[in-house]
C-alpha cells in the first residue's frame, strides 16, 4: 500500500481558506485523494461543496493528469466523476497539480465487495451505468478508460447508481500517445487481451472486456482468476462455469463481453440497454 | 452477391449475366468530369449500375507518375489526391477527352504528390470532396477514402484518423446511405503472421466494430508478391477470412471485398455481403505494377468453375480433355462454353468455336463465361445459411485442389493454367475454421 508523500498538516496549510481537508480517502501511484469541503471558489465567492480533492504527486505523469482534467472540464455526465475546479499549488515546497471532483456519497466497489458477492440486479445496475460512461467517453472524445476495475467504480448510497472515476490512465485516440510502445497501462487482472499485449490503438471494446471481469467479480465475490492475467489471454472464463446460479441471459451477456476478439464484444451503447433491461426484470 | 469491378468500359461483355448485383466503379477508370457525365447519361445500356458504389482509390496515392502516367492523370483529377487549378472536364468547354488530356495532362501529373493528404484540414477537405462526389453519383453507399496500410508500426492510427474525420463529415452532410470504411491492406502486413494473433488485424476490426455509425468495411487487398492472378499466401488469405468474420459475425457489420478474384466466393461463405470481380487481371487483383503503361495483348483462358481457376487455351485445355479431365474442367457448362465442350469432344476445336480460339484480345466469350460461372456460385451461396455456405465452399475447394494436383502432375503450371492456389485457399479456409471461436 503506497503512503502519501505529504503530511496531512502540510496539505491543510496549503489549502487553508479554500478547502477544508476532512480525511485521506485513497493513496495511489499517481497521487493522493482527500475528502474535503470547498469553502470558496477561485473567484473568491463562498462555497460549500463536498469534494474529492486529488493531488497529482507524480511529476512524470503530469501530462496524463493535465489531459484527464482537460477532458473532464465541462464534461458533465451522471455516470462520470464531475470536475469542479483544478489548479496548481505548492505543498511542503513541492509544486503539485490538484483537481477537485464532486464528492460521490457512497462506497467504492472494491470496498463493497469485501462484504461478498453482489446480487445480479445490482451487478446489472453497475454494468448499465459503467457501459453508459464508457460509451459517452468513446463516442464523444474517442477515449478509452483503460483502468476499469472495482477501485475506479463508485456506488452511490443505496446502490442504485454507479459512477466511473479516475481517467488517469485513459487513452485519447485523437491525441498523440503518451505511453511508450510495448508498454501498457491499467491494472493487472483487468486488462483485455489486446491491452495486455500492449496494442497501441485500443477501442471501447477493451473497456467492455474489463467491465465484463468486474461484473463476474461482483457475481462471484472475488476476481474470477485471482487477478491472474495470463489466464485471460484467450478471453474470459465462462460465467456459467464459475457462477452457475447466475441467470442465463446475464451470463451470456457477460460472456460476450469477455470474447477474446474485440470485434465480437457488444458495443457499450448496446450493453447499457441490455443491462438496463436485465436490471428491471431480475 | 457479385458486383462487377467496373473500369473504363461500363458495358458488360456480350453474353454476361444481366442479374449481377451491381458495380463498383474505380476512380482510376477515367477523369472525374467524364465519369459524372457518363453516370448522368443513365443506365439503360448498363442496368447493373443502378446499384453502384464508387471506389475513391486513395490507396493508390503512392503510384509513381513516371511509370503509371495514365492512371495518375485520371486519379489526379479527383480533389482527394491534392488540390490544383486544372478545370474539371466539360465537353462543351474542352471538346473531346483527348483535347482535354492534351491540354491538361501535364499539369495534372505535376500536381501529383505521391502521398495522401496528412494534416487534419487536408484530410477533411479530401474526404468532404470525396463524399460529395459519391452522393452526386447517386451511389448506394459511401466508401470512405483511406490510405494503403503497408506497415503495422503506427498501429492503424493514420487510417483511424481518416475514418473519424470521414464519419464526422458524413454526419455533417447528413448522409443517409450506408457508410463503409475502406480497409486497403498490403499483403505484406498479413504474411507470416498467425491471422488470429495478428495485432493489426485485431486493431482494424476493433476500430470499425466500435463505430456504430459505420455500416461496414470495403476491403481491398494489395498483392505485392504473387505474380499470378490469385493470391497464394495462406496467412494473407486466412487473415482476410478473419477480417470478414470479425466484422460480420462478430460486429454485425457488412463487408464488401474487391480484388481477390474468385476467392470472393470464400469470403462470401464466411460472411462478406458483396464481392467484386471481372475477367481481366486488373479486375481480379490490385497490384501497383499493373498500372504501368506496358503494351501487352491479353490471351483468352477458360475459367473452370470446378478448378476455381483458369486453364490455358493454347494447348492445356485440349491436353487435359484428351486425358479424360474434360468433364471435371468444363462442367457445368454455361451458354458460352457448351460449344467449347462439344468442339473438344468432337475434335473440332478451335476451328468450330472461333470465339474460344487462343488469339490476342479474343476475350468476349471467356469474359462472359467467367462472370456467369462466378455469378452462379454467388447466387447459390446467397440462398444458403452460413453453415451450408461453408460446407459447399469447402467441398468445392477440396475438389478444385484435387483437379489442380492432376493438372500439375501433367506438367501444367501458372501463368498458363492456374493450379497452385487451390490447395492454399483450402488450407486457409481450414485455418480459419480451426481458429474461429
Amino acid at each position: 500500500m503506497p503512503s502519501s508523500p505529504f503530511a496531512v498538516s502540510d496539505v491543510v496549510v496549503t489549502f487553508s481558506g479554500r478547502f477544508n481537508i476532512i480525511s485521506e480517502l485513497r493513496v495511489g501511484g499517481q497521487g493522493v485523494v482527500y475528502r474535503a469541503t470547498r469553502l470558496s471558489t477561485p473567484a473568491g465567492d463562498s462555497a460549500n461543496d463536498d469534494v474529492a480533492l486529488k493531488l497529482h504527486t507524480d511529476p512524470h505523469e503530469d501530462i496524463r493528469a493535465e489531459r484527464e482534467i482537460k477532458t473532464m472540464e465541462g464534461n458533465r455526465h451522471p455516470n462520470l466523476a464531475n470536475l469542479i475546479e483544478h489548479g496548481l499549488a505548492v505543498v511542503a515546497g513541492q509544486p503539485v497539480r490538484f483537481a477537485a471532483w464532486a464528492f460521490i456519497e457512497g462506497v467504492a466497489l472494491d470496498h463493497q465487495l469485501v462484504a461478498g458477492p453482489i446480487t445480479p440486479k445490482i451487478a446489472c445496475v453497475i454494468g448499465r451505468d459503467v457501459a453508459t460512461a464508457v460509451d459517452h467517453l468513446w463516442t464523444r472524445d474517442r477515449i478509452v478508460h483503460r483502468d476499469i476495475n472495482p477501485k475506479n467504480i463508485m456506488l452511490r448510497t443505496g446502490l442504485r447508481e454507479a459512477v466511473l472515476i479516475d481517467l488517469g490512465a485513459a487513452k485519447h485516440l485523437n491525441q498523440s500517445p503518451i505511453t511508450a510502445p510495448l508498454l501498457t497501462w491499467g491494472t493487472m487482472g483487468y486488462l483485455s487481451p489486446e491491452q495486455f499485449t500492449a496494442a497501441q490503438n485500443l477501442t471501447s471494446a477493451s473497456d467492455v472486456f474489463s467491465l465484463g471481469l468486474v461484473i463476474q467479480e461482483c457475481l462471484l465475490g472475488r476476481h474470477p482468476t485471482g487477478c491472474d492475467q495470463m489466464r485471460l489471454l484467450g478471453g474470459g472464463l465462462r460465467t456459467a462455469s464459475i457462477c452457475p446460479a447466475v441467470p442465463v441471459a446475464l451470463a451470456n451477456l457477460v460472456d460476450q463481453m469477455l470474447a477474446v476478439r474485440p470485434a465480437f464484444r457488444p458495443l457499450p451503447k448496446v450493453l447499457a440497454v441490455e443491462f438496463a433491461t436485465l436490471a428491471t426484470i431480475l | 452477391m457479385l458486383y462487377y469491378n467496373t473500369k473504363f468500359k461500363f458495358a458488360l461483355p456480350e453474353g454476361a449475366p444481366e442479374n449481377l448485383g451491381g458495380g463498383i466503379i474505380a476512380a482510376s477508370a477515367m477523369p472525374s468530369g467524364q465519369l459524372v457525365r457518363r453516370i448522368r447519361a443513365g443506365f439503360r445500356k448498363n442496368p447493373y449500375l443502378q446499384h453502384r458504389l464508387f471506389d475513391p482509390q486513395l490507396y493508390l496515392a503512392g503510384l509513381d507518375k513516371l511509370v503509371a502516367p495514365g492512371t495518375v492523370a485520371n486519379l489526379a483529377t479527383q480533389p482527394w489526391f491534392g488540390k490544383h487549378d486544372v478545370p474539371v472536364y466539360d465537353s462543351e468547354t474542352h471538346g473531346t477527352m483527348k483535347a482535354y488530356k492534351d491540354a491538361h495532362e501535364q499539369a495534372l501529373l505535376d500536381s501529383w504528390r505521391r502521398t495522401a493528404p496528412t494534416t487534419d484540414d487536408e484530410i477533411g477537405d479530401a474526404v468532404r470532396a470525396c463524399v460529395k462526389y459519391q452522393l452526386d453519383l447517386g451511389c448506394e453507399g459511401i466508401l470512405l477514402p483511406a490510405p494503403l496500410t503497408t506497415t503495422a508500426e503506427d498501429a492503424y492510427q493514420t487510417e483511424t484518423r481518416w475514418l473519424d474525420i470521414g464519419s464526422t463529415i458524413c454526419l455533417e452532410l447528413r448522409v443517409a446511405v450506408p457508410v463503409y470504411a475502406t480497409v486497403a491492406i498490403s499483403d505484406t502486413v498479413l504474411r507470416n503472421v498467425n491471422p488470429f494473433k495478428n495485432a493489426l488485424l485485431s486493431t482494424i476490426t476493433s476500430q470499425i466494430a466500435a463505430r456504430a455509425e459505420i455500416a461496414g468495411a470495403y476491403v481491398v487487398l494489395e498483392q505485392t508478391v504473387d505474380s499470378g492472378y490469385a493470391c497464394t499466401a495462406r496467412d494473407v488469405l486466412a487473415g482476410l477470412l478473419v477480417l470478414a468474420d470479425d466484422l460480420t459475425r462478430g460486429a454485425g457489420k457488412r463487408v464488401v471485398v474487391n480484388y481477390v478474384g474468385s476467392f470472393g466466393v470464400v469470403m462470401s461463405a464466411v460472411g462478406a455481403t458483396i464481392w467484386t470481380t471481372g475477367y481481366y487481371r486488373s479486375q481480379r487483383r490490385l497490384r501497383f505494377a499493373d498500372h504501368e503503361e506496358v503494351m501487352a495483348l491479353a490471351q483468352p483462358r477458360f475459367f473452370s468453375f470446378r478448378l476455381a481457376g483458369d486453364v490455358g487455351l493454347h494447348s492445356d485445355l485440349a491436353t487435359a480433355f484428351s486425358a479424360g479431365l474434360g468433364k471435371k474442367l468444363l462442367l457445368p457448362t454455361t451458354p458460352g462454353s457448351e460449344h467449347l465442350y462439344q468442339a473438344l469432344a468432337d475434335g473440332t476445336y478451335p476451328a468450330s468455336v472461333p470465339q474460344w480460339e487462343h488469339r490476342s484480345n479474343n476475350l468476349t466469350a471467356a469474359s462472359a463465361h467467367y462472370l456467369i460461372a462466378n455469378n452462379k456460385m454467388a447466387m447459390t451461396l446467397d440462398s444458403l445459411d452460413e453453415n451450408e455456405r461453408i460446407d459447399v465452399v469447402r467441398r468445392w475447394l477440396g475438389r478444385a485442389a484435387d483437379i489442380a494436383a492432376e493438372l500439375k502432375a501433367m506438367g501444367m503450371h501458372p501463368p498458363t493454367t492456374d493450379c497452385e492456389h487451390q490447395a492454399v485457399w483450402l488450407a486457409a479456409l481450414d485455418d480459419w475454421l480451426a481458429g474461429r471461436s
